[in-house]
C-alpha cells in the first residue's frame, strides 16, 4: 500500500509557498504603500514550533493545530480540512513602526495564502489556502532592552482543504 | 497490514476557487453567495402499461440552464443597468435607472455573452472557463438595505439558445475556441 503525507507535508507545502513567495509580495505591498517608514526584509527564520527561547526576526511560525478528516463528506480519499496558524513576528525600535511591519507582513503573507493550490511535487497532494481570519498581539517590549526594543505578532488562522490519494 | 482495494485519486483535478463574472464584456466585479451554474436536460418519460411505472426509456425534450449570483457593487448604476436591460439608464451624471413598463421587450434581444472565469486560473486561460453564448438576466430581483447586511442585487441569468449555429449551441465549460 502507499502511504498517507497529511499534515506534514500540508505544511510544507505551505511553509513552501511562504519561502519563494514572500520577498516579492513584500516589494509588492512595499510598493502600493509607497512609504517606506518600516523595513520589509524577508523572514529570518521559520519554525515549526512555539516554545523558542531566542530567534531572530521576522520570524513566521507555522503550526498545524487540527486536521478534521470531514468523513460526513463520504469522500474514498483524504478530503480533510487542516487548520494551521501562519504567525510573524516582528519587531523595530519604535511602538508605531512595529504595528506598521506586522500589518505589511499580514498583508504580504495574505496575498501569498489566500486562495492558493498548491500541489505536491508527485500530484498525490493537492492544499487549498482559505485565510479565515487574521488575528494581532498586543505590541510588546522585548526582555533584553536592545535596540529593536518593540515587538508584535500577528497571526493568520488558515483552513486548507487537503486533497490527497492514498 | 492490508488494504483490500482502493480507489486512484488525482487530487490535482480538484479546486475550490471563485469565479470572476462578465457579462457583455463587462467585468461586473465583487459578488457573494457563490456563483452557481443550474442546468440540466428535461427528460421525457417512456413507460408501458404492462410494466406499470416502471421507467423504460428517456427521451431529451429541452434544456433550462440557469446562472446565480449576488451582485454587490450596487453603488455603480452604469454596472447595474447592465443586469436590467428592460430599464432605461440614464447616463447623465451620477446616472440613474428608472423602472418603465417594458412592455413586449424580448429577452433575446438583449441577451449578451456571460462568462465565468474561475479564478484560479490565468486571467489568459480559458480552458476551464464557462461560456454563455446567449445569457439574460430575468431581471426579478430584491435590494437589501440593512443596518448589519451588505446591500447586494441577486441576479439570475436564463440562458436562451445561440440560434446563429446549427445544432443551437447554449453553453460550454472549456474553451469556447476549441474544435
Amino acid at each position: 500500500m502507499s502511504a498517507s503525507n497529511l499534515s506534514e507535508i500540508t505544511r510544507e507545502l505551505v511553509l513552501g509557498k511562504i519561502r519563494s513567495d514572500i520577498a516579492a509580495s513584500l516589494a509588492a505591498i512595499r510598493v502600493m504603500r509607497a512609504d517606506p517608514i518600516v523595513t520589509t526584509e524577508p523572514p529570518q527564520s521559520y519554525f515549526i514550533y512555539q516554545s523558542i527561547a531566542q530567534y531572530r526576526t521576522p520570524a513566521v511560525f507555522a503550526i498545524v493545530e487540527d486536521m478534521d478528516f470531514k468523513k460526513e463528506r463520504g469522500a474514498n480519499h483524504v478530503n480533510a480540512t487542516v487548520k494551521i496558524n501562519i504567525s510573524v513576528v516582528v519587531e523595530d525600535r519604535l511602538g508605531d513602526n512595529v504595528v506598521i511591519k506586522a500589518e505589511r507582513y499580514q498583508a504580504a503573507l495574505y496575498d501569498i495564502l489566500d486562495e492558493a493550490v498548491i500541489d505536491s511535487s508527485d500530484n498525490t497532494l493537492r492544499v487549498v489556502v482559505i485565510v479565515k481570519r487574521a488575528m494581532f498581539s498586543p505590541v510588546y517590549m522585548k526582555d533584553d532592552k536592545s535596540q529593536s526594543a518593540f515587538r508584535k505578532e500577528v497571526l493568520l488562522e488558515c483552513e486548507v482543504e487537503h486533497y490527497e490519494n492514498f | 497490514m492490508s488494504v483490500p482495494s482502493f480507489s486512484t485519486i488525482d487530487p490535482t483535478k480538484m479546486i475550490i476557487s471563485p469565479s470572476r463574472v462578465t457579462f457583455d464584456g463587462l467585468d461586473l466585479g465583487g459578488t457573494s453567495g457563490n456563483v452557481t451554474v443550474t442546468f440540466g436536460y428535461k427528460k421525457s418519460d417512456v413507460k408501458a402499461d404492462q410494466i406499470g411505472d416502471t421507467i423504460l426509456d428517456r427521451f431529451n425534450s429541452g434544456i433550462d440552464i440557469k446562472v446565480t449570483t449576488e451582485f454587490l457593487e450596487v453603488l455603480d448604476l452604469s454596472k447595474v443597468e447592465t443586469l436590467f436591460p428592460a430599464a432605461t439608464y440614464i447616463s447623465a451624471s451620477p446616472g440613474a435607472l428608472q423602472f418603465n413598463s417594458a412592455i413586449t421587450t424580448r429577452d433575446s434581444d438583449n441577451a449578451k455573452i456571460l462568462i465565468l472565469h474561475p479564478l484560479f486560473q490565468d486571467t489568459a486561460s480559458e480552458n476551464k472557463d464557462w461560456y454563455f453564448w446567449k445569457a439574460v438576466p430575468t431581471e426579478e430581483s430584491e435590494f437589501v438595505m440593512s443596518p448589519t447586511e451588505q446591500s447586494k442585487l441577486k441576479i439570475v441569468w436564463q440562458i436562451l439558445p445561440d440560434v446563429s449555429v446549427t445544432p443551437y449551441r447554449f453553453m460550454r465549460y472549456g474553451d469556447k475556441d476549441l474544435v
